[in-house]
C-alpha cells in the first residue's frame, strides 16, 4: 500500500502544473459542496420545506440571502439542502451502476465469445440512445412501481451508467487478460474465478475512480434534468432542477433570484467534479497506458471509443 | 474494426445496414420492457378515477392491453414496422400525427443549434489549439467546461431573463408570431419563408428561433470545443504538418491549409456521437421555451402520465437515432476511406 502511495506522490510531482491546478481547484469546489451536504441542517437558516413566517417572492436580503419563492421557501436553505440530495442520488446511482457494470464487464471481457458479443451489442445500442430519455423512461416506469424518491431517481440514473462501467471494464479486462502475469496464473492452474478476482480485478479497478468522478458530474446534470421534467424526487424535497422548473414563470415576470441560485449551485458542483475528473484522468491515464493499455489487444470492438463524451482519452492536459 | 483497403463503400453500407436491425430490436425491446413489464395498469395510471371501470376496460381492450404480454410485444413491433406508434390515451390522437405536426419544429431547432455548436466549437476549439497554453487556450478550455456544466434549461432561463424580459429583443417562447406562418413546404418555418419569399415570416421565425437555438447550440458547443481542441493539437503534431513547416510554409498557412482540414474529418464523427445529446437537450430546450416540437409533446405526455404517448414518442426517438447514426457512419466512411469493414 505504501508503495502505491509513493507512486502516487511521484506521479503528482511529475504532473504538469496545469493538471495539478485543475485537480486542486476541482477538489476545493467539490469539498465546499460536500461540507454543505453533510452539515445542511446546521448551515441552512430555514427548513428545506419551511414556509411559516417567510414572506412571498422577496428579493435577496440580509434575512433571506438568496430571496424567497412563490411558495414562501427560503432559496438559500433549499440550495443547501439540494446539495445533500444531489450527493445522495449520485452516490447511490453510481454504486448500483458499478455493482452491475463492473462484474458484467469482467466476465464478458475475460470469457469473450457469444455472451461478450451480445452484451457489447446491447450496451452499444443503449449508448446510441439519448441518455436523458433512457433515464426518463426508467423514472416513468419506476414511478408506478416504487414511487418517486431518492431510490427511484438513483435507479433511473444508474441505467445510463451501467453500459459505461461495462465498456471501460470490459475493454480494460481484454488487454490485461493477455498480460504475462495472467498467463502465468493460468499456467499454474488458477481457476477462472481466481484469475479474475486475484489478478484481473485489482488492475482493472484502477480505471473506476476516473469514470466515477466524470460520471458524477454527468449524474448531477441528469438528476437536475429529471427534476426539471417533474420526474426527480418527491415534491417538498429541495431538488435544484425541480426548483428551477418552478421558477420559469417567475423569470417571465422578472423575478430572477428563484432560478439563478439553484442553477449556480448545479453549475458549481458540476464544474468542480468535471475539473477533478479531468485532472485525475490526465494524471492517471499515461500510467494506464504504460501498463499496457493496448488498443490492438482489445480486438474488434476497440475502435469504439471508451467514453466518447466525457473522457478525452487521448487528449488530457496537452 | 478490421480495416482492409479492399472494402468498398457499398459493402460497408450493406454491413452497416445489417447492424441496424439488432440495434433497433434492442432499443424497442428495452422500451417495451421498461414501460410494460412494471406492474400496474397503464390505463388507470393515466386516467386514474376519471373514467368508469367499464370505460377503462374498453380502452384497455382497444389498446390490446388485455392480451398476453408476449402477444403485446409482437403487436408492438408489428405496429412500429407499419409506422403505427399507438394512439395517445389523453389526446385520443395517433402519436404518428402528433409527430407529423411537431417533428419539423424539432428538426429546425436541432439543425440551427448544430450550426451554432459547430461555429462555437470549431472556432474556439481551433483557436485554443493553435495558441496552446496561452491565456486564450485557458479561457477556451474554461469556457468549454462551464458550458458543459451549465444545465441547458437554466442557461435558457438566464438568456430569457436578459434578452427577452429585460431587453425585450426576443420573445420568451413559441415558434413564430401568431398568423404569420409561411406556406408549408418543408415544415421548417425559416426555410419555407425563404422559399416563398415571405420576408416578414422569416424575420419572425428567426426572432423566435434565436434564443432556443443559441441555448442548445452553446450547451452542445462546450463539448465540441474540447473535442476539436484535442483533435487539432494532435494534427498540429503530425509528421506532414512538421514537413510543411520544414518547407518554410508560413505557420498561418500550415494551420489553415494543412492541419485544419484534416482536423475537421473527425468532427463529423464527433457530431455523430453528440447527436443523442442534442436530442436530449432539445427536450429540455423545447420545454423551457415552449417550442412546439416533439420534445414538448413528450413533456406533456410525461405530465399527463400518458403511457401510450410516452411509449410512442420514445419509439420514434429510437428509430430516429438509429437512422441518423447510420447516416453519420456512412458519411464518415465516405469522407475517410480508412473506415471500412
Amino acid at each position: 500500500m505504501s508503495g502505491r502511495w509513493q507512486k502516487l506522490k511521484a506521479l503528482w510531482a511529475s504532473a504538469h502544473p496545469t493538471a495539478r491546478h485543475i485537480i486542486v481547484a476541482g477538489a476545493v469546489i467539490t469539498l465546499v459542496f460536500v461540507v454543505l451536504a453533510l452539515f445542511a441542517p446546521l448551515l441552512a437558516p430555514y427548513g428545506e420545506a419551511q414556509f411559516q413566517g417567510i414572506p412571498q417572492l422577496q428579493p435577496p436580503s440580509a434575512r433571506h440571502l438568496f430571496g424567497t419563492t412563490n411558495l414562501r421557501y427560503d432559496v438559500f436553505s433549499r440550495v443547501i439542502f439540494g446539495a445533500r440530495l444531489a450527493f445522495e442520488v449520485v452516490v447511490l446511482s453510481t454504486v448500483v451502476a458499478m455493482f452491475i457494470g463492473v462484474p458484467l464487464g469482467l466476465v464478458a471481457g475475460y470469457s469473450g465469445g457469444r455472451l461478450d458479443r451480445a452484451l457489447v451489442m446491447v450496451t452499444d445500442a443503449m449508448y446510441a440512445f439519448p441518455s436523458l430519455l433512457l433515464a426518463i423512461v426508467a423514472a416513468f416506469a419506476l414511478r408506478r412501481w416504487v414511487g418517486q424518491g431518492v431510490p427511484a431517481a438513483a435507479l433511473s440514473i444508474s441505467v445510463i451508467y451501467v453500459p459505461q462501467y461495462f465498456r471501460v471494464v470490459r475493454n480494460h479486462t481484454l488487454s490485461v487478460r493477455e498480460e504475462t502475469f495472467v498467463e502465468a496464473a493460468r499456467a499454474l492452474g488458477a481457476s477462472r474465478s481466481t484469475t479474475i478476482a486475484r489478478y484481473i480485478f485489482p488492475n482493472v479497478i484502477q480505471s473506476v475512480p476516473v469514470i466515477f468522478t466524470l460520471n458524477a458530474a454527468d449524474a448531477i446534470l441528469t438528476l437536475a434534468a429529471l427534476g426539471f421534467l417533474g420526474y426527480g424526487v418527491h415534491v417538498p424535497s429541495a431538488e435544484w432542477g425541480y426548483d428551477i422548473s418552478k421558477a420559469i414563470s417567475d423569470a417571465a415576470s422578472g423575478f430572477w433570484w428563484t432560478s439563478l441560485f439553484p442553477g449556480l449551485a448545479i453549475l458549481g458542483l458540476t464544474t468542480g467534479l468535471t475539473l477533478l475528473g479531468e485532472g485525475i484522468n490526465d494524471l492517471v491515464n499515461p500510467l494506464l497506458r504504460r501498463r499496457g493499455f493496448r488498443r490492438g489487444a482489445a480486438g474488434r470492438h476497440a475502435a469504439t471509443t471508451v467514453l466518447p463524451d466525457v473522457v478525452p482519452v487521448e487528449g488530457g492536459t496537452e | 474494426m478490421a480495416r482492409g483497403p479492399g472494402g468498398s463503400l457499398a459493402r460497408y453500407f450493406v454491413t452497416r445496414l445489417a447492424l441496424v436491425v439488432p440495434m433497433l430490436v434492442i432499443l424497442l425491446t428495452t422500451t417495451f420492457l421498461l414501460l410494460r413489464v412494471a406492474p400496474g395498469d397503464p390505463v388507470t395510471a393515466t386516467l386514474g378515477d376519471r373514467v368508469s371501470e367499464a370505460r377503462a376496460d374498453a380502452i384497455r381492450r382497444s389498446l390490446g392491453l388485455n392480451r398476453p404480454l408476449w402477444r403485446q410485444y409482437v403487436d408492438y413491433l408489428d405496429h412500429v414496422v407499419h409506422g403505427d406508434f399507438g394512439k395517445a390515451i389523453t389526446t385520443n390522437r395517433p402519436v404518428s400525427s402528433t409527430i407529423a405536426d411537431r417533428f419539423p419544429a424539432t428538426l429546425e431547432l436541432t439543425l440551427a443549434a448544430l450550426l451554432v455548436a459547430i461555429a462555437v466549437g470549431v472556432g474556439i476549439g481551433a483557436l485554443s489549439a493553435r495558441f496552446r497554453d496561452t491565456p486564450m487556450d485557458v479561457g477556451g478550455r474554461i469556457l468549454g467546461i462551464l458550458l458543459y456544466a451549465a444545465p441547458i434549461f437554466w442557461l435558457g432561463i438566464m438568456l430569457q431573463l436578459l434578452f427577452a424580459v429585460k431587453l425585450g429583443w426576443f420573445p420568451t417562447g413559441g415558434r413564430i408570431a401568431p398568423f404569420s406562418e409561411p406556406r408549408s413546404i418543408t415544415g421548417l418555418y425559416t426555410v419555407d419563408a425563404l422559399l416563398t419569399g415571405n420576408w416578414p415570416a422569416l424575420g419572425s421565425a428567426l426572432r423566435y428561433l434565436a434564443l432556443p437555438a443559441f441555448t442548445l447550440g452553446v450547451a452542445i458547443g462546450g463539448i465540441f470545443i474540447r473535442l476539436v481542441r484535442v483533435n487539432m493539437i494532435q494534427t498540429l503534431k503530425a509528421d506532414y504538418v512538421e514537413a510543411a513547416r520544414a518547407r518554410g510554409i508560413p505557420e498561418r498557412q500550415v494551420v489553415l491549409r494543412h492541419a485544419f482540414r484534416n482536423a475537421l474529418v473527425p468532427v463529423v464523427t464527433i457530431v455523430g456521437l453528440q447527436f443523442a445529446l442534442l436530442l436530449s437537450g432539445a427536450v429540455l430546450t423545447e420545454t423551457t421555451f415552449t417550442w412546439p416540437g416533439i420534445g414538448l409533446s413528450l413533456y406533456q405526455f410525461l405530465q399527463d402520465r400518458d403511457y401510450i404517448g410516452v411509449q410512442g414518442l420514445v419509439t420514434f426517438y429510437a428509430l430516429f437515432v438509429v437512422v441518423v447514426s447510420l447516416l453519420i457512419d456512412v458519411v464518415s466512411a465516405w469522407v475517410d476511406p480508412r473506415i471500412r469493414y
